[in-house]
């Protein structure tokens, strides 16, 4: 499909490489929406000439660059070339791929475009390469050889000829897709619903608290209730909107070599990464996903770790069964390896401990406010420490680790409740951490840091556990194959 | 610093000195600071009670204490161990952090060299993972020793595909 094939590309500093699409100039412009704002503002201010001159001159700039901007793919390496003054050569071999991912906006769509972004575990923000823009077979066509050399890479397999490479037969598309989880608009409605849900709980406790702040201050409680109850019914339509534009004909499908997650009504998305990539999987649970039995799944890769976006995929809203579903069809091993252990009653105490000595100090305050300023009201702030103490309580409960057939699965989090797995074998470094306080308590943090962004957090263990853990994990991260002889607990 | 063993080391005990020098060295900046706005303001403020610097010398001599004591706990506090298969170590007075990594983990190694540590003979060595959120850093190795350090890490880095 590449017409410089079936040669290979030649090297960088050769001529052969491909350009790009010759519309590609049309998407980047009308992908600049700061420029369009730009053109749109300058014609209201000073007449069309003014809107006409800079998308002209927009599009004049991005075209003398599309002339610049050179592709190629040779079976091992994906070249990039860049830059009239300053030219930049990126080269990236299959091996290091993580992540392949086509992007479609609504002028991608209405042009028959899509960019191909190339994503390595190097660390830099966004994807290493991004083909802006190719034809739409054309992309997706890449997108499978560099999947299909890139399994053949990781099992060893050498293409004997560039036409091999039509013709997949280790992982990638050679593989019927297992479809494991779909998603209907109303589905990624409410994931968009209980994304937002800090917008919702601020506009919440604003409605609560206008009233409050109106019978202290005297004036704009109301307004600020007012507004916060239209903002309720606000926040929720749009976000309803957002999140099933985003997320609608939600598709996640598994073949033996790669999870791949299809979705998008305007701008479409096609993301793939390989299984032996894939770095942490977390079932995210916050109160309006559990009010509907129901959570999100982030399967995170090593991709570029400078964006966190860029490195996982991910499913808003799905039924739990479902859920856990993709887990166990990803990573069997990793299901039913023993009861969560809670965290010890160290735990307990500090987690009281810390949350009632914040609203106590908040309720003096209030109460010596209330004695200042004839404000009675303010000493119901001392409602907040028994509150806190019951928070406290919830936080100690949500805490929850259990390790075995070489997992760490971690869970957190009273409100938005976070199910984390991880593969010791992933394990880049492990970390435990402790504060003076948890010192006092005999406690520490347990971190286990993977590729791309982030760490799985394990909070609050025992001291002498967590070291005992880390141990295990190192171990198990230094021999991967003996990872379930080491299990235990 | 000590390849051929297993145990925990501390770091060299050059690392105290230097550590102490360059905390002094901040210490003094900080104080003559201090003594300087107080003695300024002393003498555009005829109402002033203290003497003139008296304030100031006093936060200088916290500032000193502070970086004399900040140097011994952090030296105190540290400690490094290498083995066949990796490398483990300890540091913080406050939060402390144990790290443990492999070493096929590796990606890139790096050697770095503040002033005071090309004054004491010293280099860091920094090693990363592929996991942006930690790196090793292990400070104040004897600079003849470095290369061998570096050596010994690359060496038993592999050639595996560590992520």
């Amino acid at each position: 499909m590449i017409p410089s094939r079936p040669q290979l590309v030649p090297a960088p500093d050769e001529e052969g490489l491909d350009r790009l699409h010759p519309l590609s100039p049309v998407a980047l412009a009308a992908s600049q929406v700061q420029v369009l704002g730009g053109a749109a503002v300058g014609g209201f201010a000073g007449g069309w000439w003014v809107t006409v001159a800079v998308v002209g001159v927009t599009i004049v700039a991005l075209t003398i660059g599309h002339r610049f901007r050179r592709w190629g793919f040779d079976g091992e390496r994906v070249i990039y070339r860049s830059g009239m003054f300053q030219r930049s050569v990126r080269t990236l071999t299959v091996d290091r791929v993580q992540q392949v991912d086509l992007h479609q906006n609504i002028v991608h769509r209405m042009l028959g475009l899509v960019d191909v972004r190339v994503e390595s575990a190097s660390g830099a923000s966004g994807a290493d390469i991004a083909l802006q823009a190719l034809g739409e077979d054309q992309g997706r066509t890449l997108r499978d050889e560099i999947l299909a050399a890139r399994a053949r890479a990781a099992t060893g397999v050498r293409p004997t000829n560039a036409d091999s490479l039509m013709a997949p037969d280790v992982g990638g598309d050679g593989d019927p897709d297992v479809v494991l989880a779909t998603m209907s608009a109303g589905h990624a409605a409410a994931g968009g619903v209980s994304d937002a849900r800090d917008l919702l709980l601020g506009s919440s406790a604003a409605a609560f608290l206008g009233p409050l702040v109106e019978d202290v201050a005297g004036s704009g409680g109301a307004a600020l209730a007012i507004g916060a109850l239209v903002a309720l019914v606000a926040v929720p339509a749009v976000a309803a909107i957002t999140g099933a534009v985003r997320y609608g004909d939600y598709t996640l499908t598994r073949t033996t070599g790669e999870v791949r997650a299809r979705y998008g009504l305007l701008n479409t998305r096609d993301e793939a990464t390989p299984l032996h990539r894939v770095q942490a999987i977390a079932l995210r649970e916050n109160l309006l996903r559990r009010l509907f039995d129901a959570a999100e799944i982030r399967i995170r890769s090593a991709g570029s770790a400078g964006q966190e976006s860029a490195t996982r995929l991910t499913a808003p809203f799905l039924p739990r069964d479902t859920a856990i579903g993709v887990l166990t069809a990803l990573w069997p091993d990793a299901i039913d390896i023993g009861p969560m252990q809670p965290a010890p009653v160290a735990a307990l105490r500090r987690a009281r401990f810390r949350w009632t000595a914040w609203p106590a100090a908040l309720a003096a305050a209030a109460t010596l406010v209330a004695v200042a300023a004839d404000a009675p009201a303010l000493v119901a702030a001392w409602l907040l420490v028994p509150l806190g103490w019951w928070f406290g309580g919830a936080v100690h409960r949500a805490l929850g680790h259990t390790h075995g057939n070489g997992y760490l699965v971690v869970r957190q989090g009273p409100i938005g409740r976070v199910t984390s797995v991880v593969p010791a074998a992933k394990a880049q470094t492990v970390r435990v951490r402790t504060t003076p306080f948890q010192r006092r308590w005999g406690l520490a943090d347990l971190y286990v840091d993977v590729a791309g962004t982030g760490a799985v957090r394990a909070r609050e263990l025992p001291y002498e556990r967590a070291v005992e853990l880390a141990g295990v994990l190192s171990e198990t991260a230094r021999h991967p194959g003996a990872s379930r002889a080491s299990s235990e607990r | 610093m000590r390849l051929d063993t297993s145990e925990r080391q501390p770091l060299d005990p050059a690392v105290l000195r230097a550590w102490r020098v360059r905390n002094l060295v901040v210490a003094c900046a900080i104080g003559l600071a201090a003594i300087g706005i107080d003695i300024a303001s002393s003498l555009s403020d005829d109402g002033h009670s203290l003497p003139p610097g008296l304030v100031g010398g006093i936060l200088s001599a916290a500032a000193i204490a502070v970086a004399i004591w900040h140097a011994s706990a952090a030296y105190r506090h540290w400690w490094v161990r290498f083995d066949a298969h990796g490398v483990e170590l300890e540091r913080g007075i406050l939060v402390r952090t144990r790290t443990t990594m492999p070493f096929f983990r590796l990606q890139h190694v790096d050697t770095t060299e503040g002033p005071f540590d090309r004054a004491f003979g010293l280099t860091g060595l920094v090693l990363y993972t592929a996991a942006p959120s930690e790196k090793a850093e292990i400070p104040g190795i004897d600079g003849t020793l470095i290369d061998a350090v570096r050596q010994h890490v690359v060496e038993r880095a592999g050639n595996l595909d560590a992520v």
